[in-house]
């Protein structure tokens, strides 16, 4: 059970979560998509304890992270953003480590280290380093220390940053798996795709807000029916935004010199009506995509920017 | 509240991650095998070299202009002014006088006299000769000599060339009277010393007990502080990593930085120590050889002096410790690391400057003073006592003790709050006013 609420972090003027609130209960996954710099990280680090709130609070199987650190952590599994490992050590030592920390110990130990690496699918590299290791293995070993002490509460922060596709896809299971075992996931990430993929619920983070929050249904309704239509070129936008507002059933997300936006409902019969109304308005355009309603639109229509710039 | 627990899983963990690296298996035993074989190399060097030198005399040239050189034929060592009793002992012993070294002052180095220079040059060429000198009209009055060899390096040229000042100065020591040329050569061969205590008692200083009762503590106060600040090193050593590799941020997650502070502080304490006993037992088996003498010398073992040594060690190792780490936490890379750390590793070192004074007055207000002060107090106490053992009563050994371990329990917890700040604050660096508030602020 994770539980947040108005959760706000400063540094110096710079407000870098901005009353941050929800929650996931027993074996759900709650993702939280934003673009870089949106606070993900900083609403992470508050609650697993490493930073302290300015404002708000966050409590992990009831127990506030702040006033009741110890009892709070014990529940708590992190799997930071870097990766964060001892490189000479072995990924035995590694996880050893972690479990001893949070006070595993004997035969218990070694039994869970052994079981964990399996389940990661590295027991048989167990006695290398990772600096031996692949950038998809110390993914998944990073992963494995965040777990090894099975915790109630997992808090992921990119856990797939830079990894091919076939580890991807293995780490989005072992998400899964946890979340099976009854664990409530905090899985943050700009990949809208894992969002839809993986998560019961999730919520749009940018500058420190939550834009939105929802089920995927849900925030796929906030959409409406409209796909998004993306035209590039070479624009006057001053000239374009009226005479795109004449079109049915369509929006202007974003209009600049290079690039137009549009959320269009049935875009595939519109499109040509919009094509048109652009050259009308002196367009010269080079390029058109459009996509169905996803969270990328809706991203891009809360904020007029793309998710991954 | 801090879990006994936690401290232990860390301190084992970095107490093997240490002691398993090919460094410190190396500092340990390696350090002082490669002393040992130094020692053994260079006395075998030494012995070579001199069978090497002492294996043929050089032959050096004399073109005498000035006329104060008998060479009618070649020169090689004499004994000049030994009674002719003892001489005629000597030979007829058979050792031969080459065996007495400041007599027979340069037997390595035979001179042979040439009439012109053009003479001389052919010997050199024909290598003859290593050198030869042209000793010029004006030589008394002026001292300059002419020196003239093939390569101006070499080694035989040089030890020819003060023998041959050497030769000279025998030359002229023969038109004194015999009486006053030894006081020529030597002119003060020994000194016998004496000292006059309060009561105008007048008794022989004994050198050698002395060099070893001043030696002993200096020598101890020596490894006290290398031993610190080895220990201390590897402590700042292990910060880094945690910083670089980011492994503090889930390790927080799971500890307390209170208790991470502490498990270094143990765990590359006890690897520290480690070695500081190897080394120790190292010296202590060589010591054993050599025990015989010091105690013919009347040195006591300084048993009260190792003691308190081991005692003052561990709290100064803790209240450095402490400060170093909580300082350490702040440096995001090993080099930014050292040099915060760097500070207090001069300021540790800073004691000896006043060592002079407390060997002076092992007891006076300085001494005492500096007893107090923790930054000074362990390798004060320590020189007082090593130097002293009867004369630091106990109420001061405890006073200084006492103050000592209040300064440490008070670093541990300044020290656990920066490195609690210094830990958290990755990337950019906080500003000196934002730790105090934090600090401050931490409960
Ligand atoms: N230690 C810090 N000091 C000052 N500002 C910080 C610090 N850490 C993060 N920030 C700022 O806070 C904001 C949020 O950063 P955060 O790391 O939480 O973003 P994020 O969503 O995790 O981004 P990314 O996807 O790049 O990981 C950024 O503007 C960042 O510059
Ligand atoms: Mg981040």
């Amino acid at each position: 059970m994770i539980e947040v609420d108005g959760l706000r972090k400063q540094y110096g003027d710079l407000v870098a979560v901005d009353g941050v609130g929800f929650s996931a209960g027993e074996g759900k996954i709650f993702g939280l998509l934003g673009p870089n710099g949106a606070g993900k990280s900083t609403t992470i680090s508050c609650m697993s304890g490493l930073l302290t709130p300015t404002d708000g609070r966050v409590r992990i199987m009831g127990h506030d992270i702040v006033h009741e650190p110890r009892a709070a952590k014990q529940q708590l599994g992190v799997v930071p953003q870097e990766l964060a490992l001892y490189e000479d050590l072995s990924a035995r030592d590694n996880l050893t480590y972690w479990a001893a920390a949070y006070g595993l110990s004997g035969t218990g130990l070694r039994d869970r280290v052994d079981s964990v690496l399996e389940y990661v699918g590295l027991l048989d590299r167990a006695s290398d380093p990772p600096k031996a290791y692949s950038g998809g293995m110390k993914r998944r070993l990073n992963f494995a220390c965040g777990v090894v002490h099975e915790p109630k509460v997992l808090l992921l922060d990119e856990p797939t940053a830079g990894v091919d596709p076939q580890s991807r896809a293995r780490l989005l299971d072992l998400v899964r798996a946890q979340a099976a075992k009854g664990t409530s996931v905090l899985y943050t990430t700009h990949y809208m795709e894992e969002a839809q993929e993986l998560c019961d619920s999730l919520a749009i983070i940018d500058h420190g807000k939550l834009i939105a929050m929802g089920t995927l249904a849900e925030l796929r309704a906030m959409v409406g029916e409209r796909d998004l239509v993306r035209v590039v070129g070479h624009f006057d936008p001053e000239r374009i935004r009226p005479a795109l507002a004449e079109l049915p059933d369509s929006e202007v997300l974003t209009a600049d010199q290079d690039s137009v936006m549009l959320a269009v409902k049935g875009a595939a019969l519109q499109l040509p009506a919009v094509l048109q109304a652009l050259a009308a308005a002196g367009g010269h355009l080079r390029e058109t995509t459009f996509t169905e309603p996803s969270l990328e639109t809706l991203f891009m229509k809360l904020t007029g920017r793309e998710l991954r710039e | 509240m801090i879990r006994r627990r936690q401290i232990f899983t860390v301190a084992e963990f970095e107490f093997l991650s240490i002691v398993r690296t090919k460094g410190y298996v190396f500092s340990t035993l390696g350090l002082p095998a490669m002393l040992l074989l130094y020692g053994l190399f260079a006395g075998w060097l030494g012995e070579s070299l001199k069978s090497q030198i002492e294996g043929g005399a050089k032959v050096f040239g004399v073109v005498d202009r000035a006329g104060v050189v008998d060479l009618r034929q070649d020169q090689q060592g004499t004994l000049l002014d030994l009674p002719a009793e003892v001489r005629g002992a000597i030979e007829s012993s058979g050792v031969g006088v080459e065996a007495f070294g400041p007599v027979a002052y340069f037997t390595d180095t035979v001179f042979r006299g040439f009439d012109d220079l053009d003479e001389a040059k052919a010997a050199l060429l024909s290598e003859e000769v290593v050198a030869f000198a042209v000793v010029p009209d004006d030589f008394v009055a002026a001292g300059a000599i002419d020196v003239y060899s093939i390569d101006g390096f070499s080694l035989p040229r040089r030890t020819a060339r003060e023998n041959m000042a050497k030769m000279l100065q025998e030359q002229f020591l023969q038109q004194v009277p015999a009486e006053v040329r030894d006081r020529i050569r030597d002119p003060v061969s020994t000194t016998r010393e004496w000292v006059v205590d309060a009561a105008g008692v007048v008794s022989p200083d004994d050198v050698a007990a002395r060099i070893l009762r001043f030696g002993v503590p200096g020598a101890f106060i020596l490894v006290f502080l290398i031993s610190l600040l080895t220990t201390t090193g590897y402590l700042v050593q292990g910060t880094a990593t945690e910083k670089e590799n980011r492994v503090v941020e889930v390790l927080l997650s799971a500890t307390a930085p209170e208790e991470i502070l502490a498990g270094k502080l143990v765990g590359l304490g006890a690897a520290g120590l480690l070695q500081v006993l190897v080394w120790f037992s190292m010296v202590i088996a060589a010591a054993v050889l050599a025990a015989g003498v010091a105690m013919a010398a009347g040195v006591a073992l300084p048993v009260k002096a190792l003691v308190v040594g081991a005692v003052f060690f561990l709290a100064a190792y803790f209240f450095y410790g402490a400060i170093m780490l909580g300082c350490a936490s702040f440096g995001s890379s090993q080099l930014e690391v050292q040099k915060l750390a760097g500070f207090w590793t001069i300021l540790a070192a800073v004691p000896m400057m006043f060592l002079p004074v407390i060997m002076n007055a092992p007891h006076g207000t300085v001494a005492r003073v500096l007893s107090l002060v923790p930054f000074t107090a362990p390798l004060a106490v320590l020189g007082r006592v090593a130097l002293d053992p009867e004369g630091m009563a106990w109420w001061d050994l405890s006073l200084s003790l006492a103050a000592l371990t209040l300064s440490t329990w008070l670093a541990l917890r300044f020290g656990a709050r920066l490195f609690r700040i210094g830990l958290l604050a990755m990337g950019s660096r906080p500003k000196l006013r934002e730790i105090w508030r934090q600090a401050r602020l931490a409960k």
